[in-house]
């Protein structure tokens, strides 16, 4: 019963959010918009690395490395005279086949040396990048025309695609056995194999799936912001904001990425201007509060409240 | 109960927010422009938005533009390419800003121009030099900086006369950095020089212990990193205390800066720099506004303060001939026009470059930053050679 009626207000509450932001490009000029895509894309980001770290546990300090990969295909592929479309499609397809081998060989590591290879990986990824200057073009960056580029709309609409589809795969695999099978990873790995569930292929299709929205992500980013160099996507502090976000609404839960990542993004949005610098210090002290004192963040506010509500709905319902 | 229906006032409070934005103000014309105020390139970025904010009062004192009022409207781009790209689309989108002055560095540069061409904007751009922005086919980019890489040309030149041949060339791995590297083997190739060391750093290093010692054993004679402030900083400390010695050390943006002197002391001595531009050039107003300028900010201006104001006064020039805010007709005046600011001479090629404005080469000379070349501007004759760092 209670379920059920936290099931109606998350589909309520996931319908009205589409309905706002199918229509927003209608009375919003490109400034919001712009804003609103890059609160879609961290919460795609989020909602990433939500897949693998919140489920199984592995903390990733590189999921920026598929996220660079995409974008730098993409960028590529535009200016090798593919459709924005194929390009974001090709981006997310290099990032997951790239998720394969480096799943397997990463994710045979546990905590923090999981942390550190990932780290590892996406330095690899942006020194490779700054390197091979036949290709990339190296610190000069990929600047893409305004011509290449498509429209504002186009971008908007895939990025919120990207939110959609990476907080509905969360959602499907939580209620999965595989969700339980990423959570049982989570709490005990030795347990979890002993009662027959085959934790490498989960890890691993986990990591592969987690790599394939950066990857889109990445790709629809850079013919967002037009230019891309080696430090702008490969940027350990993008993978910051994403786990900053996760922790701040709720690790491990569907709603909490969104929650986390519209919190900070509205709040960067309000502050920013005002106080260059010291809004980043106000983030961090709040991001400490959140994780000092809701070790579940900010979803386990609803939690509480529901879970102190259910004795008195029994007696409600009882007579 | 209570707290969702508090949520979701709270939600439709910002939702408000959202649509309707703030009303518009009486009639002015509005100058948007990003700065870089925090980040690597804050120094270089205050110093030029500081030059930006005395033009704007100082336009207003002679009645504005067209007769209106001008205000300045400007964020903090963090010295981002991405925050930049989004603030001038907020700038363009949003704020409807009726004219644009380009951000600080290359690389935030070149975001922040394609938003520029995408909305057929016109923008003037002061802090930028990378020759790659002008040449994309862009239309709508029109800059006060002479090309990047031309910047090293006269230090070079300079050493083949007094016969060295040995050259060492290091750069960060940013836009503009590459420019003025590729500028210099260039010219060292016409010049018939060697290049015997060639590399790249990392935007962040601060640690050039090995690139010293190596430079050290390839045994250059003249040592040219295309830098930033902090990283030439850095590197001269280092060249020190591993007793990397050369008869001549030039680096980019840097040695301009009156920051290089103060924070190396007895070790600028002798260090070679470009510049766009110095208190004591003979140009008309330079003198002038450097007095001012110290006046009000209560520090000597150095180029990027100059590049500020001069993106002002060519605004205000384009302005003027156009006799409009159209964008076409500013687009135009802009390409066309030919006048002198404060800072120089600007002249743009059909594609925005600058053509008509020369580079300049300083070198600290007893705690003070003397032009050197060309000889016909030169305050000082350049010292030679560069003396020995235990020898001061």
């Amino acid at each position: 019963m209670l379920n059920n009626n936290r099931r109606r207000v998350s589909l309520g509450l996931g319908f009205g959010l589409m309905l706002i932001a199918m229509t927003a490009p209608l009375y919003m000029n490109a400034y919001y918009q712009s804003f609103l895509l890059q609160l879609f894309m961290m919460v795609a980001l989020a909602q990433a690395w939500n897949l693998i770290s919140g489920m199984t546990g592995y903390v990733s300090f590189g999921h920026t490395a598929f996220f660079g990969v995409g974008a730098y295909a993409g960028a590529l592929l535009l200016l090798a005279g593919f459709p924005w479309w194929l390009a974001v499609f090709k981006g997310a397809g290099i990032a997951l086949l790239l998720a394969v081998p480096l799943g397997f060989l990463t994710l045979r590591l546990r905590g923090p040396y999981f942390a550190i290879a990932m780290l590892g990986l996406n330095e690899v990824g942006r020194i490779i990048a700054t390197l091979w200057v036949d290709l990339t073009r190296g610190g000069d960056g990929i600047s893409l025309a305004p011509k290449l580029l498509p429209s504002l709309h186009s971008n908007y609409f895939s990025m919120l695609f990207l939110a959609l589809s990476a907080t509905l795969l969360v959602a499907f695999i939580h209620r999965r056995r595989f969700g339980l099978e990423l959570r049982a990873i989570r709490e005990d790995e030795e347990a979890a194999e002993m009662v027959g569930v085959n934790t490498t292929v989960n890890k691993v299709m986990a990591f592969m799936l987690s790599a394939l929205i950066p990857g889109a992500a990445g790709a629809v980013y850079a013919m967002y912001t037009s230019y891309i160099d080696p430090s702008s996507v490969f940027a350990p502090a993008l993978n910051i904001q994403m786990i900053v976000m996760v922790l701040f609404g709720g690790t491990g839960t569907v709603w909490g990425p969104i929650l986390g990542a519209g919190i900070v993004m509205f709040l960067r949005e309000m502050l920013w201007a005002q106080f260059p610098a010291a809004h980043l210090a106000a983030l961090g002290v709040l991001l400490l509060i959140v994780v000092l004192y809701l070790p579940g963040g900010i979803i386990s506010l609803f939690r509480a409240r529901q879970q102190r509500a259910r004795p008195d709905a029994r007696t409600g319902a009882a007579p | 109960m209570k707290r969702q229906s508090l949520l979701s006032v709270l939600f439709s409070l910002v939702l408000a927010f959202i649509i309707f934005p703030a009303v518009s103000q009486a009639k002015e014309i509005v100058v948007g422009a990003s700065a870089a105020l925090t980040g690597k390139y804050a120094r270089n970025g205050q110093d030029q938005l500081d030059g930006f904010n005395m033009w704007v009062e100082e336009v207003n004192a002679r009645g504005g533009l067209l007769g209106e009022k001008v205000r300045l409207v400007h964020y903090d781009d963090e010295s981002t390419p991405a925050t930049g790209q989004k603030l001038y689309e907020k700038l363009i989108t949003d704020d409807k800003v009726d004219l644009l002055i380009g951000p600080y560095s290359s690389d935030v540069a070149m975001a922040a121009s394609t938003v520029a061409e995408k909305y057929n904007f016109p923008m003037v751009s002061s802090g930028a030099s990378a020759t790659e922005i002008w040449t994309r086919g862009y239309k709508n980019i029109f800059g006060l900086y002479t090309p990047g890489s031309t910047y090293m040309e006269q230090v070079l030149e300079y050493a083949k006369s007094k016969g060295l041949k040995r050259v060492a060339l290091i750069y960060q791995n940013t836009a503009f950095p590459r420019d003025v590297a590729n500028g210099v083997r260039a010219k060292a190739k016409a010049l018939k020089m060697d290049l015997v060391f060639d590399e790249e750093y990392g935007k962040d290093s601060t640690d050039f212990t090995s690139t010293t010692i190596k430079i050290k054993s390839k045994k250059a004679e003249v040592v040219i990193g295309a830098s930033y402030l902090p990283d030439s900083t850095a590197f001269v400390r280092q060249a020190k205390e591993n007793h990397l010695y050369a008869k001549i050390f030039a680096f980019a943006v840097g040695p301009a800066l009156p920051d290089f002197g103060a924070n190396l002391g007895l070790d600028a001595e002798g260090i070679m720099g470009n510049t766009h531009w110095e208190p004591t050039l003979n140009i008309p107003g330079a003198k002038d506004f450097a007095q001012r300028y110290t006046k009000k900010y209560g520090r000597e201006p150095g180029y990027h303060a100059a590049g500020g104001y001069g993106a002002g006064q060519v605004l205000e020039a384009a302005v003027k001939k156009a006799n409009s805010i159209d964008k076409d007709k500013l687009r135009q005046a802009l390409t066309e026009l030919d006048t002198v600011t404060a800072f120089g001479r600007y002249k743009v090629d059909s594609n925005g470059m600058q053509i008509g404005k020369p580079g300049y080469t300083v070198q600290w000379i007893n705690g003070v930053r003397q032009l050197i070349l060309p000889a016909k501007d030169a305050t000082a004759k350049p010292v030679y050679p560069f003396k020995d760092w235990s020898k001061r």
